[in-house]
C-alpha cells in the first residue's frame, strides 16, 4: 500500500500547471516596493497636497506623499551608471526635470502627479560630466580637466533644448569630488579645501579657494542658501555667499536646512580612534535636537539608525509649521514634525539587501516552557527520552488549557503580544536580512512585517560583479525550533578597524556581543550540528592559513567527529582543499592542505555547494521497467564555474564538478563566447546553470544529472575517499524564455518529498515557476516511439515553455531583481520565497500543489452539520426499530 | 442409522478437496477482473486470498465434524490435503498479484525504506571575502 502512495505522489509531480485561482491573490503573499537610499529631494506640489520629489543611489526618481510617505508614482532608470544615473533634479513651471546619464545625457520633463513623460531631451556629450547642475531652465555641466574645469549651460524648456555657453575656469587643484551650486556660484570640494567660481559669465575666470582642514568632500551640501561642509571629526562648516562670494559663517555649527531658523544637531556620545589615529564618532546619540526660533524639541528615534546623513525641510504657508525630513546612514528616511513626533518613517536600506537568512520561529511562546521542547534527535527511540517527551508535552498541553480557560474567564483572548506571530504549521519563518547600509533587519515571512532593527558599524564596498565576494557572513548557529535562545552570528568588516563578529539573538534582535576577530579573515564557516553541542560552531578561516573554531569548546568535538575538509581559493585561479586537524590536546586547529587545483587563464566566479539541509528522499530514479537508476549523490560535490578571455577577446565558461575531499573533477564542461552573468543552482544530484550565448544572442540553461548505474555500490555511507564509481553525467541544454536572468533558485522542503520546481528571476519583474521535469537531461527525443519513453517526463524540445500561469508573482513586479531565497517550512508541501532586489516580496508555494493541505474552501461546516445529522438519524432509528421489534414482541 | 465410516472418509475426502474444485472458478473469476489497479479487482483478489488464509486457521474446526471421540481414526490426510487446497488459491491469488504488479520483487519498491545516506567526511568552503 505505501508503494502505491509513492508512486501516486511521483505522478503527480508529474503535473505542470499551476496557478492561483483569482481569489486567492494577495492571500498569501506579500509586497514592498521601495525607492532606495535618498540623495536629493526637493518639495513640490503635485494637485491639491505637496509630494516629494526624491532622486536615489538606486537611479530611481519618484515622487512621495508629504505626509504619510507613500509612493505616488517611481520610475527606475537603467542600473548601469551610464546610462542610468541621475545627476540632478529640478523643477520648471509645473513640471519636474531630471537629468540622467554620463556622456549620453536625457534630459526628461515630467508631470508632477502621475509622473507621465512630458517631454525627453537627449545629447551626446564629448565625455562624461563631472557635475550637472539645474538652475530654472539652465543645466549647467562641469568638466574637470587637467588644467581646470570646464562649465557648458544648456537652455531647455519643454520644447527645445540649446547649447549655450562654455566657459573655462582654472584651477590650482584637479580632484574635484563634488559640486552643489548656490546662487550663481559654483562650489566644488577638493581634498584641501572648497574652491568656487561665477557660473553665469561667460569669460573665463578663475576659481577661488577656501581651505578647509580634513575635509570630507562628499558631505558638501546645499541647504537653504548656505552651503556646508564636514570635516572627518564631524564638525560642520557653513558658508553663505556675500557680494558674490563665500564667506564662512563660524556661528553656525549644527546642520541648517532650507526652511530658516531650523537647525538639526546630532550628537556624538561616544567617540573612538581608529587604526590610523583619526577620531571618529564610534556612537551617536539616541536622539536628534531640533532648534527652531529659539525653541528646542528633541525627537526620538525608534531604533538606531548611524550618523545623520542629510536634513531636508519645508515651510510652507504658516511660519510656525514646517515639515523635516532626516536621512539617515542606514537609508531611513524619517519624516518629523515641530513638535518631535515622527509622521512617517521609510525604510530604504532593504533595497541593498546583501545577505538574508530564514530562522524558524519555533511554536511556544517562550515565557511557558519547561526547558528543552523536546530533546535530541539522535536518540528519539530511546525509551528515557520518549517518556520524557511525551511528559513535557502534557504539562505544556495541562498549562495551554489552564491560560485558555483563564482568558475566556477574564475576557482578554484578543490580546496581542508584540512578539511574532505564532503558527503551529512553521508557516511564518524570521527573515533576518543584512544591509550594505550597516543594518540588521529581522522581518516576518508572512506579513513582511519589520519586527526588529540592528545596526552594525559595518564597511561595505559596491562590487560591479555578477557573484560579487561576499562582505560580510550571516550564519544561523540555532534557530527558535530548539526551546532555548536562538542565536546568530553577523561577520563584517569594521568601518574603521578589523573584521569582527557579533552575536545577536535572530528572533528578538537582542545584541549579545560585538567582538574584533584578531586574523586576516577569509571565510566563516558554519559546521554541522554535532550531537553534544545544540549550536552549530563556526569555523573561522584566515587568508594566512590559520584556522580557529569558535565557541574555543567545539575543538573537542572535532576530534570526535568525523573528519572535516576545508576548500578555501587563495587566488583568483586556485583551489586548495586542506584538511582540518585538531591538535592534540587544546583547543587549537590547523589546516593541512591535502589538494589543490589550478585553472589557468581563467578566473573562478563561483563555487556552489549543496544546501545543508536539504534531504534527498529517494535514493534513485523509478524507470518505466520498474528497476531503479540510482543517484549519484555525493555530498561534498561541489559546482565550479570559471570564466576567461579567448583569443579572439571572447568570454568563454568553464564549469567543474569538483569533490571538496579528494579534488577528483568528475565533469568538466567549456562553454565559448558567452556572457555573465552566470547563475548555478546545485542540488540533490542534479546542478543547472545558465549564461547569456552571445553568438546565438539568448540566455540558455544547462541541465547535468549524475547517476551511478542499475546498481548502488553503498547504500548506507558516502565517502568520498573510498568512493571508486564514475558518476554518469547526463546534460541537456535549454534555452530560457527569458533573456535577462538575475536569480536562480531551487525550492527546498523539509523531507525531500515534494517535486523540486527552479525559480527563474528575471531583469523585467517577474519570477518563472519551473517545474525541474521539464530540465531533465533524460528528455527523450521528439521521434522516440511511445514505448519506450520515460513516464512523467515531456519529450524534448529546446525552448522552456513560459505561461503565464506559471509566473509566481503574477502581478506584483519586483522591480531590480537581485536574488531569490527559498526554504522549508514547518509543512511539506510548502516552500516559503523570498525575493530582494528593489521591491520586496515574500510568498509560499506548494510545488506538488499542496497534497498535505485540506483544500480552501473545505467545508466544516457542512461536513459536521451532516455527521451530527446522520448519527441522531440513527439514534432515532434505533430507538423506533427498537419500539417496532417490542411491539411486534407483545402481538 | 449407522454412520458408516466409508461414507465418513468419503465425505472428509470431498472436504479435502473442496478447494482444489474452487481453483478453476477463482482462475475465472480473476481473469475477468482484469490486470488493472482499481477498485474492484483489488477487493475481488483480496477477497479470494483472504478467504483461504483465513480457512488454513480453522482446519481443526472444519474436521471436527468427522471426529468421534474414542475412535482412532485421524483424518491426517485429509487435513494436510485441505491445507495444500487452501495454500494453491494462496499462490492463485499471489500470482495474480504479481501480474498486476503489487508484489514488491523490483529494487523500486525497497527504495522508499532506504535509509538517508550518511557522510563519512564532510566539506565545506567556497570563495571568501575579498
Amino acid at each position: 500500500m505505501r508503494e502505491l502512495v509513492v508512486l501516486m505522489i511521483l505522478m503527480l509531480g508529474g503535473s505542470g500547471v499551476l496557478g492561483l485561482y483569482e481569489d486567492q491573490a494577495y492571500k498569501f503573499d506579500w509586497r514592498k516596493q521601495l525607492i532606495g537610499k535618498v540623495e536629493d529631494l526637493e518639495f513640490l506640489a503635485a494637485g491639491v497636497d505637496t509630494a516629494i520629489l526624491v532622486r536615489t543611489q538606486k537611479n530611481v526618481l519618484a515622487a512621495l506623499d508629504s505626509d504619510d510617505g507613500k509612493l505616488l508614482w517611481r520610475h527606475k532608470f537603467e542600473d548601469s551608471a551610464e546610462t542610468g544615473k541621475i545627476l540632478a533634479i529640478g523643477r520648471l513651471n509645473r513640471n519636474v526635470v531630471s537629468v540622467s546619464g554620463s556622456s549620453n545625457i536625457f534630459l526628461r520633463l515630467w508631470e508632477p502627479l502621475h509622473g507621465a513623460l512630458v517631454q525627453e531631451h537627449f545629447i551626446k556629450l564629448a565625455s562624461a560630466p563631472t557635475h550637472a547642475h539645474l538652475v530654472d531652465n539652465n543645466l549647467h555641466f562641469v568638466f574637470v580637466k587637467p588644467n581646470g574645469m570646464d562649465i557648458v549651460t544648456y537652455t531647455f524648456d519643454t520644447k527645445k533644448f540649446t547649447e549655450g555657453s562654455h566657459k573655462k575656469v582654472s584651477t590650482e587643484t584637479t580632484e574635484v569630488e563634488k559640486c552643489v551650486g548656490l546662487d550663481n556660484l559654483l562650489v566644488c570640494s577638493t581634498p584641501s579645501g572648497l574652491i568656487y567660481t561665477q557660473i553665469n559669465s561667460k569669460e573665463p575666470s578663475k576659481a577661488e579657494m577656501i581651505p578647509v582642514a580634513d575635509i570630507q568632500g562628499s558631505t558638501l551640501a546645499r541647504r537653504g542658501t548656505r552651503i556646508q561642509v564636514e570635516n572627518s571629526a564631524g564638525s560642520v562648516s557653513t558658508f553663505k555667499v556675500e557680494n558674490g562670494k563665500l564667506v564662512k559663517q563660524a556661528d553656525i555649527t549644527n546642520i541648517v536646512s532650507e526652511c530658516p531658523g531650523v537647525e538639526v544637531k546630532q550628537e556624538c556620545s561616544e567617540w573612538g580612534t581608529d587604526s590610523e589615529g583619526n577620531k571618529y564618532c564610534a556612537q551617536y546619540a539616541d536622539n536628534i535636537l531640533t532648534r527652531f526660533k529659539g525653541e528646542e524639541t528633541t525627537v526620538k528615534l525608534a531604533s538606531y539608525r548611524g550618523k545623520l546623513e542629510a536634513v531636508w525641510s519645508e515651510c510652507g504657508a504658516d511660519p510656525q509649521a514646517y515639515q523635516l525630513i532626516l536621512a539617515f546612514q542606514d537609508g531611513g528616511l524619517v519624516s518629523v514634525t515641530p513638535r518631535g513626533n515622527i509622521m512617517f518613517t521609510r525604510e530604504e536600506g532593504l533595497t541593498s539587501v546583501h545577505k538574508a537568512e530564514f530562522v524558524n520561529i519555533g511554536f511556544e511562546d517562550k515565557s511557558s516552557t519547561f526547558g528543552p521542547l523536546y530533546l535530541h534527535h539522535e536518540n528519539m527511540f530511546d525509551p528515557a527520552t520518549l517518556a520524557q517527551n511525551f511528559i513535557n508535552r502534557m504539562k505544556r498541553h495541562i498549562l495551554q488549557l489552564r491560560e485558555f480557560i483563564s482568558s475566556l474567564i477574564q475576557l482578554k483572548f484578543l490580546e496581542k503580544n508584540s512578539a511574532a506571530t505564532l503558527d503551529r504549521f512553521g508557516l511564518n519563518k524570521m527573515i533576518v536580512i543584512a544591509t550594505e547600509h550597516n543594518k540588521l533587519y529581522g522581518m516576518e515571512s508572512i506579513s513582511g512585517k519589520l519586527m526588529w532593527q540592528l545596526y552594525f558599524p559595518g564597511r561595505f564596498t559596491s562590487a560591479e560583479g555578477f557573484e560579487s565576494k561576499s562582505q560580510a557572513y550571516l550564519l544561523i548557529q540555532r534557530d527558535g525550533r530548539a526551546g532555548g535562545e536562538a542565536q546568530a552570528v553577523l561577520i563584517y568588516a569594521h568601518a574603521h578597524s578589523v573584521h569582527h563578529m557579533m552575536t545577536f539573538d535572530p528572533l528578538t534582535g537582542k545584541m549579545i556581543s560585538n567582538e574584533p576577530l584578531n586574523m586576516h579573515l577569509d571565510q566563516a564557516l558554519l559546521l554541522p550540528e554535532f550531537s553534544d553541542h545544540e549550536i552549530k560552531p563556526i569555523l573561522l578561516v584566515g587568508k594566512d592559513g590559520n584556522v580557529a573554531v569558535h565557541p574555543r569548546a567545539a575543538a573537542e568535538c572535532l576530534r570526535s567527529g568525523p573528519p572535516l575538509f576545508v576548500l578555501s581559493g587563495p587566488t583568483n585561479s586556485k583551489l586548495v582543499g586542506s584538511k582540518v586537524v585538531p591538535s592534540q590536546e587544546g583547543s587549537g586547529v590547523s589546516l593541512v592542505p591535502v589538494w589543490s587545483l589550478v585553472t589557468p587563464s581563467t578566473e573562478i566566479v563561483s563555487v556552489k555547494t549543496r544546501n545543508p539541509i536539504e534531504r534527498v528522499h529517494s535514493a534513485g530514479r523509478v524507470l518505466a521497467d520498474r528497476s531503479v537508476l540510482f543517484k549519484y549523490m555525493n555530498p561534498n560535490l561541489a559546482l565550479v564555474a570559471a570564466q576567461g578571455t579567448d583569443s579572439s577577446a571572447k568570454l568563454f565558461l568553464n564549469i567543474y564538478l569538483l569533490d571538496m575531499v579528494t579534488g577528483k573533477v568528475h565533469y568538466s564542461a567549456t562553454h565559448k563566447k558567452v556572457l555573465g552573468p552566470y547563475h548555478t543552482v546545485h542540488s540533490e544530484n542534479w546542478a543547472v546553470y545558465s549564461f547569456y550565448n552571445e553568438k546565438a544572442r539568448r540566455a540558455e540553461l544547462v541541465s547535468l544529472e549524475m547517476y551511478e548505474g542499475k546498481t548502488q555500490t553503498n547504500a548506507t555511507v558516502f565517502s568520498s575517499i573510498e568512493n571508486k564509481v564514475i558518476p554518469l553525467v547526463e546534460r541537456q541544454a535549454y534555452i530560457l524564455p527569458v533573456s535577462d536572468v538575475r536569480a536562480l533558485k531551487e525550492t527546498v522542503t523539509e523531507q525531500g518529498i515534494t517535486s523540486k520546481h527552479l525559480l527563474i528571476g528575471s531583469a523585467v519583474g517577474n519570477v518563472l515557476d519551473l517545474p525541474l521535469h521539464l530540465v531533465d537531461p533524460r528528455r527523450p527525443p521528439l521521434d522516440t516511439p511511445a514505448g519506450m519513453r520515460e513516464p512523467g517526463i515531456p519529450p524534448y524540445i529546446p525552448e522552456l515553455p513560459m505561461p503565464h500561469e506559471s509566473i509566481m508573482n503574477y502581478n506584483q513586479t519586483i522591480l531590480g531583481m537581485k536574488d531569490i531565497l527559498t526554504s522549508p517550512s514547518g509543512l511539506e508541501s510548502t516552500t516559503l520565497v523570498f525575493v530582494h532586489g528593489l521591491d520586496l516580496y515574500g510568498t509560499r508555494i506548494t510545488p506538488s500543489k499542496g497534497f498535505d493541505l485540506l483544500k480552501e474552501d473545505f467545508d466544516y461546516i457542512m461536513i459536521s452539520a451532516v455527521i451530527l445529522g446522520l448519527v441522531l438519524a440513527s439514534y432515532i432509528t434505533r430507538k423506533l426499530a427498537q419500539k417496532k421489534m417490542l411491539t411486534k414482541a407483545w402481538k | 442409522r449407522e454412520a458408516d465410516p466409508n461414507l465418513k472418509i468419503k465425505r472428509s475426502w470431498d472436504l479435502a478437496l473442496g478447494p482444489f474444485k474452487q481453483v478453476p472458478m477463482n482462475l475465472f473469476i480473476m481473469w475477468m477482473s482484469g490486470n488493472t489497479i482499481s477498485i474492484f479487482p483489488i477487493m475481488m483478489v483480496f477477497m479470494m486470498m483472504f478467504r483461504p488464509f483465513k480457512t488454513l486457521f480453522s482446519v481443526s474446526q472444519t474436521f471436527k465434524g468427522f471426529e468421534v471421540a474414542g475412535t482412532g481414526v485421524n483424518f491426517l490426510g485429509q487435513k494436510l490435503v485441505f491445507i495444500l487446497g487452501n495454500l494453491a488459491l494462496i499462490a492463485l491469488g499471489m500470482y495474480k498479484c504479481h501480474s498486476m504488479g503489487l508484489l514488491p520483487t523490483h529494487k523500486s519498491d525497497w527504495l522508499a525504506f532506504a535509509d538517508p545516506l550518511e557522510r563519512a567526511e564532510f566539506a565545506l568552503g567556497g570563495l571568501g571575502f575579498n
